[in-house]
């Protein structure tokens, strides 16, 4: 039986190589944002690695010597206990589509995929299948239901102005705040402040997005081929999931976007976002609101907040946030984020 | 015996051949859900499902989903693992009382 260790690949240069060296063969590129390397070894033979970032399973490549099931079942049980351990109930992987039966046969199931690239799995007790039951109670039969999905980090009057023009626009918003905890403002507070700063409008209605809308941070690049364009990729699959899925479950017929005049990359989202949500489910771009000759924007909220100018914060953010943000508990976790909180600099 | 509270989620076996990995939530009030996946279900599918039933039952669990992935275990390491994930999902993991275990498991 061949046994499993860690590899410290950020400590040491030529378990690093080795660890490069050994995915390299396998086409699949190393990436950087792993928290922990395990390699599977037969004697002093590396034969098979993968890694974690959080609760999502990367860079996996088994030595085609050892590719009958065992090695993989090894590993993958392996990786998926320390998942357990860390307090993760759930557990993923995107992996290239020839591969997915692997998964399956392991206890994995497609959440949704991009025909040709990848496809994206999930172990989970209570999975995707749970996540839109929960939902489900929200739904609309009649009339046009739109969505908007957002950060909120913080929720500002950009934010808000989104809201507000989809609502009068449609007869129900949903709005989905992304969970996943890798921002400046944890996932409680930024729900927390959505719901306060949409209070007055009484046809949406604040939902999470569990872990089923496709984040920058988690999505990997490293075994798409160099040419393929990863921003394009991981829209198309976001929107794949969206309509195939969470639109058909909510009777969603509109998605609604906030104009990002500066970001190309959100420029390549949208796009990709059309192409795949239309006809089906309209995509329609609100312009960006200003204050004054100012932009307002999530980020400019932040760049401030480290300065301490709440002055000019407060021109950016509606009363409700505002009022979170002078309170108690808003003014330790700026505290937390000037003093390098544990996701600075996150968006 | 102690009475077995499932508690959060727990996990507890491998993906290894011959043995079978196990998940357990709660189910509030909707009684034993078992979603099993199986290299052998078409034989054994039946009889692994039963064997999972009676050891949670023995446990005097009620309500649990439960998710299963076999890959060919035998009765007593389908039985073990479900008695060790129901310890775990329970924060039962010392002072293990196996006195009542043994009552029923002989």
């Amino acid at each position: 039986m061949a046994d499993i260790r860690r590899l410290f690949v950020h400590q040491q240069r030529d378990v690093y190589d080795m660890w490069v060296g050994f995915l390299n063969q396998a086409n699949i590129r190393h990436e950087d944002n792993v928290e922990f390397v395990y390699g599977v070894f037969e004697g002093d033979q590396l034969i098979a690695t993968g890694s974690i970032y959080q609760n999502i399973l990367k860079c996996i490549a088994v030595c085609k010597d050892f590719t009958g099931g065992a090695t993989l079942s090894q590993l993958i049980s392996h990786l998926m206990s320390e998942v357990m351990d860390r307090g993760f109930k759930a557990c993923y992987v995107y992996t290239k589509p020839d591969t997915t039966q692997s998964f399956e046969y392991l206890g994995f199931k497609e959440i949704g995929r991009v025909d040709g690239e990848l496809v994206f799995l999930e172990k989970a007790i209570n999975g995707f299948d749970s996540y839109l039951e929960s939902i489900q109670q929200y739904r609309h039969e009649d009339g046009v239901s739109a969505a908007i999905v957002m950060n909120a980090n913080p929720f500002t009057k950009g934010h808000q102005y989104l809201v507000e023009s989809a609502a009068a626009a449609v007869d129900y918003v949903f709005v989905f705040v992304l969970s996943e905890d890798a921002s400046a403002f944890p996932a409680a507070v930024r729900k927390q402040l959505v719901m306060a700063g949409v209070s007055h409008l009484d046809n949406v209605t604040v939902l999470d997005t569990g872990s089923y809308m496709v984040s920058s941070q988690t999505f990997p690049s490293y075994f798409l081929k160099e040419s393929s364009d990863v921003t394009r990729i991981q829209a198309e699959l976001d929107a794949s999931i969206f309509k195939n899925r969470i639109a058909k479950t909510m009777n969603i017929r509109v998605r609604f976007v906030g104009e990002e005049p500066f970001s190309e990359a959100t420029n390549i989202y949208n796009t990709a976002l059309k192409t795949v949500l239309e006809p089906e489910v309209q995509l329609r771009i609100i312009p960006r609101k200003q204050e004054g000759d100012v932009v307002i924007s999530a980020t400019r909220v932040r760049e401030h907040l480290y300065l301490n100018d709440l002055e000019f914060v407060k021109e950016l953010v509606p009363t409700t946030t505002y009022d979170y943000l002078t309170s108690q508990a808003g003014q330790s976790l700026i505290e937390d984020i000037r003093n390098g909180g544990k996701s600075i600099g996150k968006v | 015996m102690a009475k077995f509270e499932i508690k959060d989620q727990a996990i507890a076996g491998t993906l290894e051949s011959s043995d079978l990995q196990i998940t357990i939530d709660q189910n509030n009030g909707k009684g034993i859900e078992i979603d099993l996946q199986s290299s052998v279900e078409f034989q054994f599918g039946k009889r692994i499902r039963e064997v999972i039933t009676e050891t949670l039952s023995n446990l005097e669990i009620t309500d649990a989903k439960v998710s299963v992935v076999d890959q060919g275990a035998l009765d007593c390491t389908i039985i073990a693992r479900t008695i060790a994930v129901v310890h775990r999902a329970s924060g039962v993991t010392e002072n293990i009382d196996w006195e009542a275990l043994e009552s029923w498991n002989v």
